[in-house]
Parts: C-alpha cells; sequence; structure tokens
C-alpha cells in the first residue's frame, strides 16, 4: 500500500496504480479524454494534469504511478487553468455542430467544456480546419474528422483489445485525422466498441445514428441474451421501443466490451412481435388462449412440453414445476437447434443461447430431439423457434397439435395451431446463468406489448385453471426458491458502474 | 398569542349605513356608461371581429413556419431541441441523413397545432434559426383533428 | 252589438297580449343595457335576410333554440308538479294585468267601459293575493325536481318572498289611507291634478317612504337582482336547476312578465297610472284633437331623426360588410319613411272629431303613458340589476325583516299623523 495525499487528504492506495486510477477511488475525479481503464495508457490530451509536490511541471495522472508520500494537488489554480487552456485547444478546430451531433446529451467536450472551459472563442467557425464529416469506415461505423480529438482510444483498442490494428492516425498536427489502412475497413466483430469508447461525436453508430437523441432516452440493467457469455448491458430506450444496446462493465464477464453481433440483435423486441393470442377461429383473450391451451391438456401422457435455453431461469423454473404440479405425466424437454458459432477467443460463444446452463442446472433434460420424434400429440414448445433453426422439423410436427408461446412471428408460431404471446427477456425480470455458472440477473427495460405476458404468468394461470397451485405468491418467492434450491445460485448483488466515465 | 380580528378601515356612518346614497353613485355610475355607449357606438372598444381585424403586433406568435435554404431545402437540421423545449410536446420530429453531405435532416416534421400553447420556446431553441412564429397566422380552425397536425411541406410552405 | 257586451273580451285580450308582447323588448333591452353599461356591443350577429334590428333577431332565435332543445325529465321527479311549476310561473305573473286600468273609462250613449279586463272592488288586494301565489311555482319546482339542491333553492325563495310580501303590503297601507279606496282606477283617477302646481299629484310624491318599501319589496318578490337569491344560478343554485327547453323558458317568461306586471303595478299605484301630467281626463277629450297633432307631429319628427340615424348606420354597414347584412340601413330606412309619411298625411287629413272619437283619441294618448311608465319602470328594473352585486342570504332577510317592516310600519304612522293634522281623514 501506498500512501498519497491528494488535495490535502492523506488516503492509502494500492501500489502500482495511475495516478488518474488512484484518484478516483479516492472520490476524486480528474477530467481525461485518452485515459480509458480498458485500454494502454498513452497520455496524449493532456486533460489530466495535476500537480505532483517535488516535480516543477504538471504531470499527467494517466502516467504517473503512485509512489508512496506523493502529494498531489488537482484543484491549484495552475491545474484549473491548464485544463482550461487543454480545453481551447481540443476546441480550436471542432465544429460545433452539436445540433447534428449524435454524441450531444453525452459528449465529453460538453460536459468538461461546462466543468473546466467556459472560455471565449478566439477564432471564428471560418478559421477553423475543414475535414471529411462522413468517413465509412466499415460496415457499422461512421466517422466525423472534424469531431475528432484524436485521443487514439479507438485506435489503441483495435490494438490491444481486439488485436487487427485496423485505425492508424495519418497526417501531422492540424490535418492528422483517424483513418483505415488503403482498401481496408473496420471490419473487426468489436468494432462498434469504439463508438462507445470515443468521448466525442466522431466515431458515430451507422445503426443508431440519428436515431433518437440521447437525453431522451433512459436505461435499464440487462443481460445480452446472443450468446452463453452473458455479456452485461444497459438497454436504453424511449417510448417503449429499444433503441440501443450498450457494454455494461463486469469485469468478471465482458470488462467493458460486447460484440457487434449482440449489439445490434435487439430489432426483434420492437418489430413483428405477437400482440394478441390465435388461434384457428382467430384473435382470443388471454383467458380464451389459456382455456383453448388447456382444452388440449386433458390427456398429460400425450403432451410434450419444449422448453428452450433462451427463456429465463425463472421462467424454467416455473415451467419445471407447472409439469410437476399441474400436469403429472406430461413430457418436458428442453434443448435448442439454433445455428451454433465459433469461439473466438474473446467474447464470443459458439452456444448462441444466454441460459443453456441455467437449464441444466434446473434440470430439464436436452433430448428435445428424441422426444419430437416420439408419440406425443400436443407439443407446447415455449419461446423456441424449432421450425425456424430447423425448417426440416415441419414434417415431424406434421401431425401433432402446436402451441408457441412465442414473443415473435417466428416460422415455429406461422407453423402453430395456437399462438400466444409472451415477454421477452427485456419485458421481464429475471436472470440468465452463463456458461460459467455465473447466474446474472437482469431488470425489465420496457412495457410488454399487446397481451403478451411471461411464462410465469401463463403457467400460473394454466395451473390456477388445473385447480392447481405452484406455491409461490410472486416471482419473488420463486427466485428465492429457486436461489436456495439450486447451489451457487446465491443472489448477486449488482453494483451499477458508470460506463461513459471509464 | 391569540388571534385576535383587525378591523380595517372605519365603521361605516349613518349615511352609508342607509345604502341609498352609495346605491345612487353607483347607478349614475352604470347610467353614465349607458349614455355614452348610447350617443356614441363607435367609441367602444369591441371589434366587429371577422370583418374587423386587430392590427397584429410586430411579435405576434402565429402559426410556425419552417424557413428554407437559398437552395430551397429546408434549414433544419433534425437536432430536436424544439421538440425538447416544447412543452406541450406538440412537434414530433424524425430523423435521417442528407445524401450529399452526411448532414442531419429532417425526413419526418409534424406540428399537431391542436396541443400547441404558442409559448414560442421551439423559436428560442432553434440553433439554425429554421422555425419561426412569424406567419401572424392564428385562424387556424379546421373541422378535421387530422388536417391540424402540420407536416413538412405545409410548415415549409407557410 | 252593445259595446258593453264585447269590450271585455277585447280588453282580456289586450291585458294577455301587452306583457307577451313587451317580453322580448323586455329580454332585448335587458341584453343590449347590460352591454352598453358595460362597454359591450351586446347581440347583434343574429339576422333575417340581412336585418338584425340591433340584436331583437336573438330574440327569435331564443325562442327557436329553445322550442327545439331537447326537454329533459329528470327521473323520479313528481311529474304533476314538475309541470305545474313552470305553468304557474308564467300563468301568475299574467294575471295583474287583467285589473290594471289602461286608460279612463269611456262613456258611450251613458253606460260607462271600463278599460281593463276585470273590474275589481278590491284591485289591490286581488294583486297582493295572486303575487302570493308565484311562491307556489317556486316551491313546486324545487321540490317536485328529487334534486336537493334545487329544493334547498325552492325553500330559500319561499322564506324570501313571503318575507317581502309583509313589506310590500305594509308599504301600500299609507298610500290606501290617503286614497280611501282599494279600487285602481280610482286611486289612478286620484292622481290626477298638481300638488302646488308644480307636481303631478302622484302617489310617489305623497309616500315617498312607502314608495321606497314598495319598490324594493317588488325587486325581491320578482326575484330580481340584488335580490335573486332563489335564482343564483352561478353560485348557489336555484330552483329550476333540473329544467330545460320550453319549461326553463316558462320560468325565463314568468320572471320578465312579472318585472313587466311589478312595473305596471308600480305605475299605477304611484307614478299615477294612465294619467297624463297636468292634463286629466276632460282637459284631454276637449283638445283631442290637438293631441291627435302633437302625436302625429311628434311620431312624423321622430321618423326624421330617425331617418338620419339610419343613413349614418348606412355609411358604416358600407364600409364594414360585404354580404346582405349592409342592406339593411335602406330597408329600415324605406320603414321609417313610409311611417314618417304616414304620419305627415294623418296630419295633413285629420278629420274633425265626434265624441267618440275624442274619447278614444284619449285613451291612446292615455294608454301610451301608461305603457310609456312600464317601460321606464323596467329600465330602471335592468339598470338596477346590472348596477348592484347580489345580496347574502343574512343580508337580505335582515333588510326585511329589520329594516323594511319597521319603516313601513313608521309610514303608516307618520301617514296618520298627516291625515289628521292636514284633516283629510274620515
Amino acid at each position: 500500500m501506498a500512501k498519497i495525499t491528494i488535495n490535502g487528504v492523506e488516503q492509502a492506495v494500492e501500489d502500482g496504480l495511475y495516478l488518474i486510477e488512484a484518484a478516483r477511488r479516492c472520490g476524486v475525479d480528474i477530467p481525461h479524454y485518452c485515459y480509458h481503464p480498458g485500454l494502454p495508457v498513452e497520455g496524449n490530451c493532456r486533460m489530466c494534469s495535476v500537480e505532483v509536490e517535488g516535480i516543477p511541471k504538471l504531470q499527467t495522472a494517466c502516467t504517473t504511478i503512485v509512489q508512496d508520500g506523493m502529494v498531489v494537488i488537482t484543484d491549484s489554480e495552475k491545474v484549473v487553468g491548464e485544463r482550461s487552456d487543454v480545453m481551447e485547444f481540443l476546441l480550436r478546430n471542432h465544429p460545433i455542430d452539436c445540433p447534428i451531433c449524435d454524441q450531444a446529451g453525452e459528449c465529453g467536450l460538453q460536459d468538461y467544456y461546462m466543468e473546466h472551459g467556459l472560455h471565449d472563442s478566439r477564432i471564428t467557425v471560418s478559421e477553423k480546419v475543414k475535414k471529411k464529416k462522413r468517413v465509412d469506415l466499415g460496415p457499422n461505423v461512421v466517422l466525423d474528422s472534424e469531431r475528432c480529438i484524436l485521443c487514439t482510444r479507438c485506435v489503441r483498442f483495435c490494438k490491444d483489445v481486439v488485436g487487427t490494428e485496423e485505425l492508424v492516425i495519418k497526417n501531422r498536427s492540424n490535418h492528422a485525422e483517424i483513418t483505415t489502412f488503403p482498401g481496408k475497413g473496420l471490419v473487426n466483430p468489436y468494432a462498434l466498441n469504439t463508438v462507445d469508447i470515443c468521448p466525442v461525436g466522431a466515431l458515430t453508430s451507422r445503426k443508431f445514428r440519428f436515431q433518437c437523441r440521447v437525453w431522451y432516452m433512459k436505461n435499464a440493467t440487462s443481460i445480452c441474451p446472443g450468446c452463453e457469455r452473458g455479456c452485461n448491458i444497459w438497454i436504453d430506450h424511449h417510448e417503449n421501443k429499444i433503441q440501443r444496446l450498450r457494454p455494461r462493465l463486469n469485469p468478471d464477464v465482458n470488462n467493458y466490451w460486447m460484440c457487434d453481433e449482440g449489439r445490434l440483435d435487439f430489432h426483434w423486441i420492437n418489430d413483428d412481435r405477437v400482440l394478441r393470442a390465435e388461434g384457428p377461429d382467430g384473435l382470443m383473450r388471454p383467458d380464451e388462449a389459456d382455456r383453448a391451451v388447456l382444452a388440449l391438456l386433458s390427456n398429460p401422457g400425450d403432451v410434450l412440453i419444449v422448453a428452450s435455453p433462451r427463456s429465463t431461469n425463472e421462467s424454467l423454473f416455473a415451467l419445471k414445476r407447472f409439469v410437476e404440479v399441474a400436469l403429472p405425466g406430461a413430457a418436458l424437454t428442453g434443448g435448442s437447434f439454433r445455428p451454433t458459432g465459433d469461439d473466438d477467443g474473446f467474447l464470443r460463444l459458439p452456444d448462441k443461447n444466454p441460459n443453456s446452463r441455467g437449464m441444466r442446472e434446473i434440470g430439464i433434460a436436452g433430448d428435445l430431439e428424441n422426444r419430437l420424434n416420439g408419440s406425443a400429440g400436443v407439443v407446447l414448445v415455449f419461446e423456441n423457434d424449432l421450425l425456424g433453426d430447423r425448417p426440416d422439423l415441419e414434417s415431424v410436427l406434421a401431425g401433432k397439435k402446436v402451441v408457441a408461446f412465442t414473443s415473435n412471428r417466428t416460422a415455429t408460431a406461422r407453423g402453430a395451431d395456437l399462438v400466444v404471446p409472451v415477454t421477452t427477456y427485456a419485458e421481464l425480470n429475471g436472470s440468465f446463468t452463463n456458461h460459467a455458472g455465473l447466474r446474472q440477473e437482469f431488470r425489465s427495460a420496457i412495457r410488454p406489448p399487446g397481451d403478451s405476458r411471461s411464462v410465469f404468468d401463463v403457467v400460473k394461470s394454466l395451473s390456477g385453471l388445473l385447480g392447481k397451485e405452484l406455491g409461490w405468491e410472486s416471482e419473488t418467492a420463486l427466485t428465492k426458491e429457486m436461489t436456495d434450491v439450486i447451489t451457487g445460485w446465491g443472489v448477486r448483488v449488482e453494483e451499477e458502474t458508470e460506463l461513459h466515465a471509464g | 398569542m391569540m388571534i385576535g380580528v383587525k378591523k380595517i378601515g372605519k365603521p361605516m356612518d349613518i349615511k352609508e349605513r342607509s345604502y341609498l346614497f352609495e346605491i345612487a353613485r353607483g347607478m349614475m355610475t352604470s347610467i353614465r356608461h349607458f349614455i355614452r355607449n348610447v350617443l356614441n357606438q363607435g367609441a367602444m372598444p369591441t371589434l366587429q371581429y371577422p370583418e374587423e381585424k386587430r392590427v397584429l403586433p410586430e411579435r405576434f406568435r402565429g402559426r410556425h413556419r419552417l424557413m428554407q435554404r437559398e437552395d430551397g431545402t429546408p434549414r433544419c437540421v433534425a437536432c430536436f431541441c424544439c421538440q425538447t423545449a416544447c412543452p406541450a410536446d406538440c412537434i414530433s420530429i424524425e430523423a435521417t441523413e442528407r445524401d450529399d453531405e452526411g448532414e442531419k435532416v429532417a425526413a419526418r416534421f409534424d406540428i399537431n397545432i391542436l396541443r400547441c400553447v404558442f409559448c414560442g420556446l421551439c423559436v428560442e431553441a432553434c440553433p439554425c434559426d429554421a422555425i419561426r412564429m412569424d406567419t401572424g397566422m392564428y385562424e387556424l380552425a379546421d373541422t378535421n383533428r387530422e388536417n391540424l397536425i402540420y407536416d413538412l411541406n405545409t410548415l415549409l410552405r407557410h | 252589438m252593445p259595446a258593453e257586451l264585447f269590450m271585455p273580451f277585447v280588453m282580456v285580450l289586450v291585458a294577455a297580449l301587452l306583457p307577451l308582447q313587451l317580453l322580448p323588448a323586455m329580454i332585448w333591452a335587458e341584453r343590449k343595457v347590460s352591454a352598453f353599461i358595460q362597454d359591450r356591443t351586446g347581440p347583434n350577429r343574429a339576422d333575417i335576410l340581412g336585418i338584425r334590428l340591433g340584436g331583437v333577431i336573438h330574440s327569435i332565435a331564443d325562442v327557436v333554440k329553445l322550442i327545439a332543445k331537447e326537454d329533459m325529465t329528470p327521473s323520479k321527479v313528481n311529474s304533476f308538479y314538475y309541470s305545474l311549476g313552470p305553468f304557474l310561473a308564467l300563468f301568475i305573473s299574467l294575471i295583474p294585468f287583467s285589473i290594471i286600468p289602461l286608460a279612463d273609462t269611456l262613456k258611450i250613449g251613458g253606460a260607462a267601459i271600463p278599460l281593463r279586463a276585470v273590474t275589481l272592488d278590491v284591485g289591490i288586494l286581488f294583486i297582493l293575493a295572486i303575487t302570493s301565489f308565484h311562491v307556489y311555482a317556486v316551491v313546486f319546482a324545487g321540490w317536485a325536481s328529487n334534486n336537493s339542491f334545487s329544493l334547498l333553492g325552492g325553500l330559500r325563495s319561499a322564506a324570501q318572498m313571503v318575507s317581502y310580501e309583509l313589506g310590500l303590503g305594509l308599504s301600500l297601507v299609507g298610500m290606501i289611507m290617503v286614497a280611501q279606496t282599494l279600487d285602481l282606477n280610482e286611486i289612478v283617477r286620484q292622481q290626477g291634478g298638481t300638488i302646488f302646481g308644480i307636481l303631478p299629484a302622484w302617489n310617489v310624491f305623497l309616500q315617498p317612504l312607502g314608495f321606497l318599501i314598495f319598490v324594493v319589496s317588488i325587486f325581491a318578490e320578482t326575484n330580481r337582482n340584488p335580490f335573486d337569491l332563489p335564482e343564483g344560478e352561478s353560485e348557489i343554485i336555484g330552483f329550476h336547476v333540473e329544467y330545460s327547453s320550453m319549461r326553463f323558458a316558462f320560468f325565463f317568461m314568468g320572471e320578465y312578465i312579472a318585472i313587466i306586471g311589478g312595473s305596471a303595478v308600480v305605475a299605477t299605484l304611484f307614478l299615477g297610472g294612465w294619467q297624463v301630467p297636468f292634463f286629466d281626463t276632460e282637459m284631454l277629450r276637449e283638445n283631442a284633437m290637438l293631441a291627435a297633432r302633437i302625436a302625429f307631429g311628434s311620431t312624423a319628427a321622430l321618423c326624421v331623426l330617425l331617418s338620419i340615424i339610419l343613413m349614418a348606420y348606412d355609411k358604416k354597414l358600407q364600409a364594414l360588410y360585404t354580404d346582405k347584412r349592409r342592406f339593411e340601413a335602406r330597408v329600415l330606412l324605406g320603414i321609417v319613411v313610409t311611417l314618417g309619411a304616414g304620419a305627415v298625411g294623418g296630419l295633413l287629413f285629420l278629420p274633425t272629431l265626434s265624441s267618440l272619437g275624442e274619447q278614444i283619441v284619449t285613451a291612446i294618448v292615455q294608454n301610451t303613458f301608461l305603457v310609456g311608465k312600464i317601460l321606464l319602470f323596467c329600465f330602471f328594473f335592468i339598470w338596477v340589476r346590472w348596477t348592484l352585486p347580489r345580496f347574502r342570504y343574512d343580508q337580505l332577510m335582515n333588510l326585511g325583516w329589520k329594516t323594511l317592516i319597521p319603516l313601513a310600519l313608521l309610514n303608516i304612522f307618520l301617514t296618520g299623523v298627516a291625515l289628521v293634522l292636514f284633516d283629510r281623514g274620515a
């Protein structure tokens, strides 16, 4: 441990920390642009300059490693003046096009100008150096060179985190700008993280560009359902529509990052949802739908219930209890025919279902294919797009009564005799258990559209109609029992970490 | 501390208490107005509205319009400042990219004039002087609600 | 056919139609006077073929509206009394006109023909008795509506009307002591001549205190501002809250006819009735030719004045309007000019009058003065309404019981003393 004095307060910090990180842990925020805790340091923006006793010149806090007995001042006149001067340099060629800039509202330049700048510009807009306003770096990322302050966070991300090294700075001085090598693009599968870490509006996401002003959006903590990694994410939503997904810091799982595939995979939550239950005779109210389902359950031995590794632990647990209590004799199976991917050694994993391990630990057998080929005449498919993933199953399902509990108009839903709308993970409090056995909770972000209900509500209603009790008053009681029963699933306490400041 | 009643003003004397003289004074006031208005109806402040109209002050806030650039394209860059500033939530914008320069432009710009409270905050919020309320149009009634949601083209035509 | 046989029928007709004819004019005047008092222009939009008559057409529009409106009857009302209320309100208001003498008695061939519908010796008492019935209309309406607000309104107004009836009756005692009769025509006839040669011998000058109390009480009796608590539409909700359409209109009309009737009673008892100031009946009959000439002449002069006003009005219309409304002044001008020409013709070709003709001319002149007095007093009603605020209920009761009744008693005492002193008593 090293003892340092920051602004007159002596505190003990770990050895080997950079000063900026040590100060943050002591509750002193030092402004910075180029420093990012997930990236190697570079010290080019000079925003984090502080006074260190014994050194005549100001030192950049992001490159200085703490030493025992260090005395640091971050709020002296000298430091404050330095920050103001740095801001003026950074804004020398900034186009000030905040009205059309997507970063406005979460922009480092805006925030620090209000906090540390507030100077009057000495040059006119026409004197500023003009650069390209729109450069397509890759399929997902657009660059506005004028806004760039050359902090090189994106360059370092590609070099040191992903290792693909697509981005470089070309030219010198006022004409320096970020670019890719000729004929190459920013094509790595994690490219959109550069948009997150860009402290200004230089890098923008092509998909999110101009879609929604950031000050309109509300956030909810969630878990990416894209693969069994279970990256921690923020769901940013506005007017009950998901606008974008952002990675949320979790050093144990995804650190500061997430893949583009998972990040862009949310449009199915906004669009093409099943809003009303649908049977052969047209649309139905939820209670009518439940009775229609019930009519098919008269012979439990003929019923096959298909769970999905895309469902939450809570849904699966409720489903299992439903079969045990209300429908003894019915077969419960789980699994997915979703095409697998590759393990790229960073974040993406082959199994594209978020809760395969959760399903196994809850005790739902994975003998899906055998069971489907069995004799069951009624198949209840929960949140599982069997036909979409395996079109050849159509012949297998042809003679059976299929009830699809689904959020979207999937191929399974189109082929089903009865479709009942259920919620997606974004409309639900729940948890996924990732490949490493870590159970991660998430909160609902938006309201369920139409008549969508959670699987828990559906099975509770069905068991009620069957005259059986699942034994839980609420989902909270369910979660408590589940975490008590299954070892290692003790409730994880969420620590909400602000990503942007990182 | 006790709460007391404080009497304000002097008590009424017998003349005031009889009310008759005060009533007579009031009656004289009203008949004075009556006679004056009968003799000189033109001096009354009332305007015969649909035929006569008030001269609008220079800064009167009427219906909105959207300004155009010299090349005829809208000045609006879809920054959402007016939508954010609007206390009545009557502006609704959808942004898109301009084909040429990668600049932002409004794909849809609707003002629901039924909701508008004519406060002018949108005009103040606009960084491009793209929205103004200087048309002097205030007779906006219609028989159909849909007609009172003005779209981009209507607002550009002003 | 002897005149004394058919004249009563004519007079009943006149007595019924006179207030009904004055009613729309009264409603129009209420709106226009209130507007002018408040510096507004008042109604001026409704028109028939561009003719607006300064808002008179609105009264017609009102009638159409009130007839065409849905007649809502709340459930669980006592439908008999619910319907009886408005009927009584209008009916009772109309009755006092039946005994108001419209002019001095005609004498045809030795037979006396009174110019009123009903000749009653107990005239004043009849009026007091009939107006007391008005409280039934209000109480029936308030109670039968099955609404606690209207019930309270009805009770409130019952208390008010009963209280003020005392002042109303007592204030007349002094006048009756002077007149020594209850017959209205006799009372009017006694008001001919002058006091000290300068004032008409009207009861208002002989009984100023009685007049004041009577006027205040008649305001309260007719539920008129500043005593219109029975209605109190905006704040305390009155007895007719559950009425709509023509049933409501009956209350509305009843109120205005009560005002006209009250004005007629005041004019008859205190303002000399049909008496023309300084000219009694005999004088008028002797100078009937002159009176007729003056009547025609003043009509012609009035037409000239109206023409000048209309021409100025036409200029304004031409500047303001482009539709058919711009021709209004010209149409009216045509009518006025025709009327004026008729008056001039009458002036030029007036035949020598017979004895009967002289009596008829006298009756017309006297009746004109009576109607004029009624209209002036109606204006006073309106004028008071748009000047004074409404009384609070306790103030209303204090005024009635603690001020008006003692004053009325004082008036009786003073009148008695005066009669003894000046030896005019029995």
